[in-house]
């Protein structure tokens, strides 16, 4: 790699380094309930809300309570959503004419915005009307970030109050999360990528002829035409990274160079992506008022995000080994990016593309600005890994935080008993019963990727959705089903997931994958909240020591790595080791 | 039930009306405003004029082939494009999406991705023409690339008999860059002339490509090899501080520069 590839990455993490801090003890003190700052200005607006809404502000729930308010807003809004795509033809801004999205694509897109995944069965820009992009798709793309950042703070109140019954309340937390954090944020970094060439354009396309076309007298040959698409783009890509969301305006996400420019934006979407995820680690800390406990859990997360990167990146700058029998010359020089260029931009390069494979997997992101089919197999193996080892390093927004928090607990209740004390977290005691939901919440996603998985390998009538043979035919499937269930929504996306078997049963991951996390979670939390804490003593094994941020990492490695091993020696590992892609 | 469609269901519906309206409807137009304002040619695509007709894109790269699809010597051409149902399709942008041992992507190569023509795994490949042994063939029935061969699958051939390769796989790619160019056949091609991009459609070129091609297009255009290069230096376009991202050429405003010369 050359020295500006590595000047990237540490630019990069510098970002984060300086946003972590800053962001986090902002969220500290929206979710404390107390003053934060800007109340002035966010207070009546606030108020005003939820006057017209007629929520009171005060009410605090227990999580039963919490998660049916959860439950039904996320499916009234999901029903307007999918309304929406379905009758669009009807409604104003379709300037291009779009007819009505398909009952099945419809169905798949509304649950995959609704759970916060964006697996993407559609090309935007030929398939949304632009009112169906900033209305029905981006609505969800503010909402399920914030619904995940309300968890996480009801989480914390959890894991900090003292025999107690309710953990907060459901649309304080979202609004707070959407109008101190989201819109700000979303509306700053719009202008800025606007700024750069991001385009925000209403009205029909436009249609040119090419210059080639145009200078020698072949125009109208259509091969030779082009539409330049246009959209309120720049508004949806920020909460596309902010939110961890990653649908695109475009087919090809970050890639399209309407949507992500030049090389600045591209670190800015990559920073956008990883800021309130890995603040939220911040905000933990600051809330438990324990900054030891906290850099446990943001060490762990930053250690396994830092070294994905570091595998990645080396692995897609010395480029496809099977290229150079044709004469490719994939050395870096001053003037040849080089590198695996198959599938990414050269105004990104190798390494920009890399930084958004990894970040994009980590978090639960799945904007992707390169074709991640066409990686290296280990380089495509490790954003397949990151999203398998359960969105926590540092996972989306929210939904990583209190990921990686059971994590923790699962860690101290081996740690403890392979230690022979009595299991407790912050001073509270867990309990065989919260180990079984914190086994729920960790065996679900294995269960249901692996079975889908297999059903679908079994069944010989979705065999035409995978585009090639060989290990890397299996790859794409695992990844498609690892991507649904953990709510990523990026794709080897050779595959075809417009299908009625996949738009169903890849919908059906999502399902499982958002909302059979959120239960456990939730009644984790209302388990919690009701706990009385008890002194710390010489008997207690100590999780605000770097041995348990070792201890944490390998819990997480372990716990599903060896879930996932079968599949990743059948896929990636199979592909790198009989192709010879060496080391 | 009543209590519960009170505290939850009635504030869904309206909690969802007032965010749908604030960031459905007027943060987008808000900020489409400001970059109306502020930001008039980024925010409407960046485009580019020739004689006030609209010719494309500065972000967005175009194909320089006559009306059947060759490559116009005049002109800078762009990387390969993977995007639907022709190259530098807009609206619908999109990768190869090739794996990185497949055939379509890095041809049949003996002894790692190569089967015989009864199926079974060979070492050799059973394709191989004296002009390009890393052939990958068009069956017949489709006229597409074949992946795995099968037992009794016809392929595409050529009068004299030798398979037809399939030409937009690397070794293919490199050939004909070679012959555009008139480069030796053992020239080293730089990556970015023979691979597609996630987009599809990708703007830029590395400038060691654009420098491979500059003799070409001097030589068609009848202008001093240094004007064109001068050219080319003139339509790179830095990494951002010089970290951020890799240098490249603009092809198309490089092209509409060569064009509008010629006046």
């Amino acid at each position: 790699m050359s020295g500006s590839s590595w000047a990237e990455i540490v630019f990069f993490l510098a970002l984060l380094a300086v946003s972590t801090p800053l962001l986090g003890n902002y969220m500290a003190k929206v979710y404390s309930g107390g003053h934060a700052p800007g109340d002035r200005f966010f207070l009546p607006i606030e108020r005003f809300t939820y006057r017209i809404c007629r929520i009171d502000p005060d009410r605090e729930q227990r999580w039963r309570s919490y998660l049916m308010s959860l439950l039904v807003y996320t499916l009234v809004g999901g029903l307007l959503t999918y309304l929406i795509l379905r009758v669009q033809a009807h409604l104003p801004a379709d300037p291009n004419h779009f007819p009505g999205v398909p009952s099945g694509l419809s169905f798949n897109t509304t649950i995959s915005f609704m759970t916060n995944t964006n697996w993407q069965n559609y090309a935007g820009e030929n398939t949304m009307s632009q009112l169906s992009q900033m209305f029905g798709l981006v609505w969800h793309q503010f909402i399920s970030a914030a619904v995940g950042m309300a968890l996480a703070a009801a989480f914390i109140r959890a894991l900090i109050r003292r025999r107690q019954t309710t953990i907060g309340t459901f649309w304080v937390d979202t609004v707070r999360s959407c109008t101190r954090i989201l819109i700000p944020l979303a509306f700053i970094f719009a202008i800025i990528l606007m700024s750069q060439g991001a385009i925000q354009s209403f009205g029909a396309d436009t249609h040119l002829s090419m210059l080639a076309a145009q200078t020698t007298h072949s125009t109208g040959v259509k091969t030779l035409t082009q539409t330049l698409p246009r959209g309120p783009v720049a508004s949806m890509a920020p909460i596309e990274a902010l939110g961890d969301n990653g649908g695109g305006y475009f087919d090809a996400n970050f890639a399209n160079a309407l949507e992500n420019p030049n090389g600045l934006t591209n670190i800015l979407v990559l920073w956008m992506l990883c800021m309130i995820p890995f603040a939220f680690a911040w905000t933990f800390g600051k809330m438990i008022k324990s900054m030891r406990q906290a850099a446990v859990v943001l060490s762990a997360m930053a250690i396994l995000f830092t070294i994905s990167i570091l595998i990645v990146a080396p692995l897609e700058a010395r480029g496809n080994v099977k290229l150079n029998y044709a004469g490719v010359s994939q050395s870096i020089t001053s003037t040849n990016p080089g590198g695996n260029l198959e599938g990414k931009d050269i105004r990104l390069g190798t390494t920009g593309s890399a930084l958004n494979a990894a970040a994009i997997t980590a978090t639960s992101t799945g904007g992707v600005n390169s074709a991640e089919e066409s990686y290296t197999p280990i380089g495509g193996a490790v954003p397949l890994f990151n999203m398998m080892l359960g969105e926590v390093i540092p996972g989306g927004t929210g939904t990583g935080l209190y990921g990686m928090l059971i994590f923790v607990l699962i860690g101290v209740f081996i740690g403890s008993l392979m230690v022979g004390r009595t299991p407790m977290y912050l001073g509270k005691q867990i309990t065989a019963r919260d180990m079984k939901l914190a086994a729920i919440y960790i065996l679900v996603l294995p269960a249901t990727v692996l079975v889908l998985a297999s059903i679908s390998i079994l069944v010989p009538s979705t065999a035409s959705s995978i585009s090639t043979t060989g290990p890397h035919g299996l790859t794409e499937i695992v990844y498609a089903f690892t991507s649904a269930a953990h709510n990523n929504g990026s794709a080897f996306a050779g595959f075809d997931g417009n299908t009625n078997w996949y738009n169903f049963s890849l919908a059906l991951c999502m399902w499982i994958g958002r909302y059979f996390e959120i239960i456990p979670a939730l009644a984790l939390a209302g388990s919690l909240v009701r706990k009385r804490t008890y002194a710390v003593t010489a008997g207690t094994l100590r999780t605000d020591k770097p041995l348990f941020a070792v201890m944490l990492m390998g819990i997480v490695i372990i716990l599903v790595g060896l879930t996932y091993f079968p599949a990743l020696a059948l896929g990636p590992l199979a592909e790198h080791f009989a192709g010879h892609f060496g080391l | 039930m009543l209590r519960a469609l009170r505290q939850h269901l009635l504030p869904s519906i309206a909690l969802t009306a007032v965010v749908a309206v604030v960031v459905g409807l007027a943060y987008p137009i808000v900020v489409w405003g400001i970059g109306q304002v502020a930001f008039k040619n980024q925010a409407n695509g960046s485009l580019l004029y020739r004689d006030g007709k609209v010719v494309g894109s500065a972000l967005i790269g175009q194909s320089f082939t006559s009306k059947t699809g060759t490559p116009l010597p005049q002109y800078f051409q762009s990387r390969p494009s993977g995007t639907g149902t022709y190259a530098y399709n807009s609206t619908d942008s999109a990768a190869s999406n090739y794996g990185p041992s497949d055939p379509r992507l890095v041809g049949f190569i003996p002894g790692f991705n190569t089967v015989g023509l009864n199926g079974e795994p060979s070492a050799t490949n059973p394709f191989a023409t004296k002009a390009d042994p890393y052939c990958v063939p068009l069956t017949k029935s489709t006229g597409k690339p074949v992946i795995s061969p099968e037992p009794g699958e016809k392929y595409e051939k050529t009068k004299t008999g030798s398979y037809v390769c399939d030409p937009t796989t690397v070794p293919e790619r490199a050939m004909a860059y070679r012959k555009l160019n008139g480069l030796a056949p053992d020239a080293k091609v730089p990556v970015d002339a023979v691979t597609t991009s996630a987009s599809g459609l990708d703007a830029g070129i590395s400038i060691a490509n654009a420098d491979l091609q500059a003799p070409r297009v001097a030589k068609a255009r009848h202008l001093p090899l240094r004007t064109v290069l001068a050219l080319v230096r003139k339509y790179t376009i830095g990494s951002t501080w010089g970290f951020l991202g890799t240098p490249y050429v603009n092809v198309l405003e490089l092209n509409l520069a060569l064009e509008n010369m010629r006046r």
